[in-house]
């Protein structure tokens, strides 16, 4: 029993993934989509992701940059301060640092603009460069993904694919793969001037499949993965054309846990966006 | 005497500032598609006003229409524009040049005023 509480304690220290939202502008705040911000575009983003797993809670503010460097073509960098906590059955514990920033290239490889809408597909991929904090992993964990959307004055769709890959640790122990399939849409209930503040709702529906992770020694952690589906709604307001503040909760509506695991918990992402150059 | 010699200077001003092509106000017109955001919106208008000449910009997202103003007495390349609205990350619909007499009118209007 002992053994099986410990192996269950391993899995949720590993299942996390990086938390970074990287929205930028009208983007949903949970999946990856399509925008660009052109050019010689420079963002800041501070973030604030919470998220429960069972008795495992991750706090993490992050700081991210967006850099256009051509139309189509955007870095996004984010540094991130991670704390986690544990309610385990040994008492609570904690840990905090600086955790691996990551780094996302987008490529916005198809575009139709039309008279006050969008239509555009990226792809993207990211990864996190290891750091190997008390927070962070000796190992990168990548992410791809593609995504399609429709931007317009009134309304808004997203949808992509995602799959997350984690390069096991040393000692065999790894976080599962991952694959999402996310769909949102968005609307903004009252056009505004350019100047006006401007407030867009969205709805996320998430698909998660998560495989089994590795344990210490490689075996396989029959307690870790499963399918789960989310839905997230979320806010975006702009007071003005340069400064946007976001917030979403993702809420669990079906869990189908592998093995002996405690549930996903609620996740909450409020970020604040700055527009600067260009 | 002195009479006469008013009148004829107002003539002269209201000739002057009809004809006076120095005044006039060069606008741009452009049709922008793919606008659907004010927070875009934004880019499009830093883009624009690194634009050689330009004066100022609004954009009206309900037409997707961006108008840019030359400053006074020059004039701006389109080339120059629709590269700005493309590095934005936008498409060009529809671009003209619109030589505008408004300010000129406007001073005449206001020449004719101080006659009554």
């Amino acid at each position: 029993m002992k053994q099986s509480v410990s192996k269950w304690l391993v899995g949720l220290t590993i299942v996390f993934p990086p938390l970074q939202s990287f929205s930028y502008a009208h983007e949903p705040l949970f999946m990856m989509s399509h925008e660009a911000p052109g050019k010689g575009a420079f963002d800041l983003h501070a973030a604030f992701h919470h998220e429960r797993h069972g008795d495992e809670t991750e706090r993490e503010f992050a700081s991210e940059f967006t850099l256009g460097f051509t139309r189509d073509v955007a870095l996004q960098m984010s540094f991130p301060y991670a704390s986690i906590s544990e309610d385990a059955p040994s008492g609570l514990t904690s840990k905090s640092s600086f955790s691996d920033p990551s780094a996302r290239i987008k490529w916005r490889f198809w575009d139709k603009d039309l008279l006050g809408k969008k239509y555009a597909a990226a792809f993207a991929f990211q990864s996190t460069i290891p750091t190997g904090s008390e927070t962070g992993r000796k190992k990168p964990v990548f992410l791809t993904g593609l995504s399609h959307g429709r931007e317009g004055l009134r309304w808004y769709y997203f949808v992509d694919t995602r799959y997350r890959y984690a390069v096991a640790e040393a000692d065999g122990s790894r976080p599962g793969d991952q694959i999402w399939l996310d769909a949102a849409y968005g609307i903004r209930p009252r056009l505004r001037k350019l100047e006006e503040t401007d407030v867009v709702f969205f709805v996320e529906v998430n698909y998660l499949r998560e495989r089994p992770g590795g344990l210490t020694g490689g075996a396989k952690n029959t307690n870790s993965g499963g399918d789960f589906l989310f839905i997230s709604p979320e806010v975006l307001i702009s007071p003005n054309n340069r400064i946007m503040f976001k917030g979403g909760v993702q809420i669990p509506i079906a869990q189908s846990l592998n093995g002996n695991q405690e549930k996903r918990g609620l996740a909450v992402v409020v970020e604040v966006e700055f527009r600067f150059g260009f | 005497m002195k009479f006469n010699l008013a009148k004829a200077m107002v003539a002269l001003a209201v000739i002057l500032l009809v004809t006076g092509s120095g005044l006039a106000e060069t606008k741009y017109v452009i049709g922008v598609d793919g606008l659907s955001c004010p927070f875009c919106a934004y880019g499009l208008e830093k883009r624009l006003k690194k634009v050689e000449n330009v004066e100022s910009i609004s954009i009206d997202m309900d037409k997707g229409q961006a108008v840019v103003i030359a400053k006074p007495g020059a004039t701006i390349k389109e080339e120059d524009l629709r590269k700005a609205v493309k590095k934005a990350g936008f498409s060009v619909s529809a671009l003209e040049k619109v030589e505008s007499e408004a300010k000129s009118k406007n001073l005449q209007l206001r020449s004719d005023r101080g006659q009554s």
